[in-house]
């Protein structure tokens, strides 16, 4: 009895979870199934790994032929700079920004950094054909309307914490002046308000302390543990351990905020 | 002899029995009536014992059978030997019977006369001693019975029957002592209420009493019942009488007396009560008796000792705080309490005394300080020492009050730097270690130079003690100025002793450079053909002495340019490879004035004032940039040079007036000069470098230390490979001795190796670090 319902019911939403798999990725019904079963029909799952690898899964004879490499490479040459062969922001021949804006890909927004990303782009502002080819193919995208599509859906790429922290670890890189150690703060701060908005609950609090901290640049690591910290702390800090491995900047940053939490005050006073 | 009927054994030997029986009863008459009994009469009564029992087995042969009976027990039908057993019991149960009769008359005679407390006590100690020797009588005349029936019958696991000593005893405790337990309880406890309220009394009564109850424990009870008559019958009541006598007898004192006398009252009731143990009482009431009194003395009265103790510290009452602490000490957790109180306050006497001495001053004068420090230390240790029996609990306490007091106080507070300790009692040292220093001769600089170790090991940041302590040590031996030494050698092995080789191993260092020097010098001495009047050199190793290398250009004067020229060349033959570079900043001369006949005068001079004045041996006067070109010396610095050399008269400058610079002046000497000392010390150090050194060197420490602290952290991750956060930094301030870094200071040498690459964080463990090869 109970497998019988459960089969009746899973059968159920398994059509439901292809259609809408279907219309999440643009793919044809056998890619969803073929990626819905892989990934035990949990349809954020299966989603999160189409996109991060979408000619593993593509199983729809029709999506195959559709990634065309010659046309990616035509597209290249449409916005490449004409001295070099990259896709660069040179004043000139701003090609990058054309791409992008041909593209509906806003510079400023963090979809602009998943797509930099993705198609793993070394140095800000410039893209080498090479990283242009690849990153085409690996999204499954030879036109501007099938990248647009594909952009409209970027977000999926780091709705996994593990993905989103690869990609936070790689925008430190990105943003950071190529040669140089460190990540200055101007940059710091920049990439911060665009990576971790809506992440970070005290994002706001830590810009403004940073900014007005002496330190000129960012390292690594504290770089990559802010984001365990962004992730893990509670906006009263409550749960900040001062005997923890925090960077130092976060602890100054934890000592700094204290006294200035309303909440904090109130609750010591209402506890004693 | 007629023998027993086969058919009625019995009946025959009951005629005999009471005919041995009538004839034993009048000897236990004799005996518990304390007649006298010789020996002849003994032994009657024994054989009749003997006879009584050996009756049954009449016939020879079955009393040589009676041993091997005894082996074959389970054998069937044994009349004879069942016959024993029952003889035994009858002889058994008719001495028990005669035990109770006796008793009861004894009991009633007592009774009867109505006696109370010290008379009770009197007539029962005396028929307890009476009946305990006659009854050791009887057990003597029953020997027979007790070695063979009571024997068996013990063996065969009947616990009720008793040899007859101890029938004796179990019927004293039955008949004798459970009837009047109360009264002579009650008796023995009033005697020793009356000792305890100070009057004579008959302790020999008590103890016998008390004795009594002790013995009846029988032989081969388990321990923990052998004192069952004594613990039900009188420790109990003691106990509880006891508590209730000092409850009531501590509240009324303390109200009318103060803490210091009572002190002294409990402490001697305390006494009194443990010789009371040794006087009459069994030795197993001690601890009880003692916990008891404690609680009751000590222990309901904490929170006014405690009170107490702060003003006995403030009055220095040292023998009534030896006295509280005894008292205290008695108790399992008072002495934690008074050891904060301790502790506070030997901190708040130590900071008072700091600011005493150092209160709104610019410069602390090092020997106040440290006499300072010593004081009240040496006044605590020999309080601890005296009043607290040294106990580690104290120790510690006078410890962690000396480790705070001394390392922040308010003139550290003051140049807010925890350095100034360490800093301060270099200093002392080198006052104490320097050529004239003012400490009076009387004094054995060794036992001062001890003391200064007693504050040594509080020392906290003893890198700072060591920078300074190095720099002056440089001082004094490339002047020459040590008092001895031999006590130089004394305090580094000092500090060796204290923090290890590594500590010392410069010092150490620049002493021998200072010895080896002296032995180069004569050598070279005699490598040149003629002497060099006054000629000397030091060559100080690399590294370990806090001389920089010499940066600025500097030409050695002509007239010394030969000698220089030739301790090289010596040198370079003693040792070829080295190579040796001149300080000439910490070099000396002398030079003789003598423009004026009859008045001559010895300056000595730095090196860089020598090559100045010398120049004035050929002309009297020069410009600025003569100077300049001739000796090579940095503008700015011989600017200053020459303005001491004008404020000492011994040049002047052509305009004469002070304070800009003297680029575009002339410089004269001065022929006036006039002094009346004939030795004058020209090398004074420049007024700011005094300040600034100090400052430097307090700087470099903290420069040193960030180095110090990476430096530790790579060397345990490099054994450990992987460690916990938490754990590395237990380990990091475990294994730095010689200051104490903060938290901080140690994440941001993590956080620095990281950045090199040193180490790195365990993926998805952010708090695991581990070493990179």
């Amino acid at each position: 009895m109970m497998n019988f319902q459960s089969k009746k019911s899973g059968s159920v939403s398994k059509d439901r979870m292809i259609a809408k798999f279907m219309q999440l990725t643009a793919t044809g019904e056998k890619t969803a199934n073929f990626c819905l079963s892989v990934h035990g029909w949990k349809l954020d799952e299966a989603c999160d790994y189409y996109f991060s690898n979408p000619e593993k899964y593509a199983r729809d004879h029709k999506h195959q032929i559709l990634v065309d490499r010659k046309k990616i490479q035509h597209l290249f040459d449409r916005y490449r700079d004409p001295s070099l062969d990259v896709i660069s922001v040179d004043p000139n021949h701003d090609g990058l920004l054309r791409f992008f804006q041909e593209i509906q890909l806003d510079v400023y927004s963090v979809h602009a950094l998943i797509f930099s990303w993705r198609l793993g782009v070394a140095v800000q502002g410039t893209i080498t054909r090479e990283e242009f080819s690849n990153g085409l193919m690996a999204l499954g995208c030879d036109s501007v309307d099938k990248l647009k599509t594909r952009v409209s859906q970027l977000d999926n790429d780091i709705r996994q914490p593990a993905k989103f922290k690869e990609f936070y670890g790689y925008t430190f890189t990105f943003a950071k002046d190529a040669g140089a150690k460190n990540l200055g703060i101007e940059d710091a701060l920049r990439t911060w308000k665009v990576v971790l908005a809506g992440r970070f609950p005290l994002l706001d609090e830590w810009c403004t302390f940073v900014a007005q901290h002496d330190r000129r640049s960012i390292t690594r690591d504290t770089w990559n543990l802010l984001l365990d910290f962004a992730l893990t702390i509670n906006s009263d800090l409550a749960n900040y351990d001062d005997e923890g491995a925090w960077p130092i900047l976060i602890d100054e940053f934890v000592d700094w905020l204290r006294p200035r939490l309303p909440s904090s005050a109130t609750t010591t006073t209402s506890m004693s | 002899m007629t023998y027993p009927n086969q058919a009625n054994p019995h009946g025959m030997k009951q005629r005999d029995l009471e005919a041995f029986w009538a004839e034993l009863k009048i000897g236990i008459d004799q005996v518990y009536n304390k007649e006298n009994i010789d020996r002849k009469r003994y032994m009657q009564l024994y054989s009749c014992a003997y006879d009584y029992c050996a009756n049954v087995t009449g016939d020879t042969t079955a009393k040589a059978d009676l041993p091997r009976v005894t082996r074959k027990p389970s054998k069937p039908g044994t009349n004879k030997q069942q016959g024993a057993r029952f003889i035994g019991l009858e002889l058994y149960k008719r001495i028990k019977d005669y035990l109770e009769l006796h008793l009861q008359t004894c009991r009633e005679k007592i009774m009867e006369k109505d006696l109370q407390d010290e008379l009770l006590l009197e007539h029962y100690t005396k028929q307890w001693s009476d009946f305990k020797f006659s009854s050791r009588v009887l057990n003597g005349i029953c020997q027979y019975l007790n070695r063979h029936w009571v024997k068996r019958k013990r063996e065969e696991g009947n616990k009720r029957i008793y040899e007859i000593s101890d029938l004796a005893l179990v019927q004293w405790n039955e008949h004798m002592l459970s009837p009047l337990t109360s009264q002579v309880t009650k008796a023995i406890l009033v005697l020793i209420e009356k000792e305890r309220n100070g009057e004579l009394v008959n302790t020999g009564l008590i103890k016998t009493a008390i004795k009594s109850f002790v013995e009846l424990g029988l032989k081969g009870h388990a321990p923990e019942n052998k004192l069952k008559v004594y613990a039900q019958n009188f420790e109990h009541h003691f106990l509880a009488e006891t508590t209730c006598f000092y409850t009531n007898e501590s509240s009324s004192f303390l109200q009318q007396n103060p803490v210091p006398e009572y002190l002294k009252q409990a402490q001697k009731r305390l006494k009194e009560e443990m010789d009371r143990c040794d006087k009459y009482l069994d030795e197993s009431t001690r601890f009880e008796l003692e916990q008891k009194c404690v609680h009751v003395l000590v222990e309901k009265h904490l929170e006014l000792f405690f009170a107490e103790f702060v003003n006995l510290l403030d009055n220095d009452k040292n023998e009534d705080i030896g006295r509280m602490y005894e008292l205290v000490v008695r108790l399992p957790t008072g002495l934690q309490h008074l050891k904060n109180l301790l502790e506070n306050h030997i901190k708040s006497v130590g900071l008072k005394a700091v600011e005493a001495c150092g209160r709104g001053k610019d410069s602390v004068d090092p020997k106040e300080y440290v006499k300072a420090l010593l004081e009240v230390h040496k006044k605590y240790n020999d309080l601890v020492t005296t009043s607290f029996d040294k106990n580690p609990i104290f120790v510690q306490a006078l410890d962690k009050a000396c480790t705070a007091f001394m390392n922040k106080n308010c003139v550290s507070e003051t140049c807010n730097n925890t350095g100034k300790s360490p800093e301060l009692l270099a200093k002392y040292c080198n006052l104490l270690l320097k050529k004239s220093s003012r400490i009076s001769a009387g004094e054995d600089l060794e036992s001062i130079l001890n003391n200064v170790m007693v504050i040594f090991k509080y020392i906290l940041e003893k890198d700072v003690f060591q920078r300074f302590y190095r720099s002056l040590l440089a001082h004094r031996l490339v002047n020459d100025t040590s008092v001895s030494h031999d006590l130089e050698g004394t305090m580094i092995s000092n500090l060796k002793q204290e923090c290890g080789f590594e500590y010392t191993s410069k010092l150490q260092k620049m002493y021998t450079d200072t010895h080896t020097s002296r032995d180069l010098n004569d050598r070279f001495h005699e490598f040149c053909s003629t002497p060099i009047p006054g000629f000397s050199v030091m060559v100080l190793s690399d590294g370990s002495w806090p001389f920089p290398r010499p940066t600025s250009e500097f030409n050695v004067p002509p007239e010394l340019q030969v000698y220089h020229e030739k301790f090289s060349t010596f040198y370079d033959k003693q040792h070829s490879g080295r190579k040796l570079s001149w300080l000439y900043n910490q070099s000396k001369g002398e030079l003789e004035w003598s423009r004026k006949p009859k008045s001559t005068h010895r300056f000595q001079c730095t090196m860089f004032q020598t090559s100045i004045l010398l120049l004035f041996n050929h002309k009297d006067s020069y410009t600025f940039e003569e100077i300049q070109s001739n000796t090579a010396l940095d503008p700015e610095r011989l600017d200053q040079i020459l303005k001491q050399l004008i404020s000492f008269n011994v040049l002047k400058s052509s305009s004469g007036t002070e304070g800009s610079t003297l680029a575009a002046e002339n410089i004269d000497l001065n022929l006036d000069f006039s002094s009346r000392k004939i030795r004058i010390n020209l090398a004074m150090p420049l007024k700011t470098e005094a300040k600034q050194e100090t400052e430097q060197t307090h700087q470099s420490v903290r420069e040193d230390r960030n180095l110090v602290i990476q430096a530790r952290v790579v060397r345990i991750m490099k054994d450990r490979k992987r460690l916990k956060h938490s754990l590395l930094l237990a380990e990091v301030l475990h294994q730095l001795q010689n200051f104490q870094p903060s938290v901080q200071s140690i994440k941001k040498a993590i956080g620095i190796l990281i950045d090199k690459e040193y180490i790195d964080r365990v993926e998805n463990e952010n708090d695991v670090y581990q070493y990179r090869a």
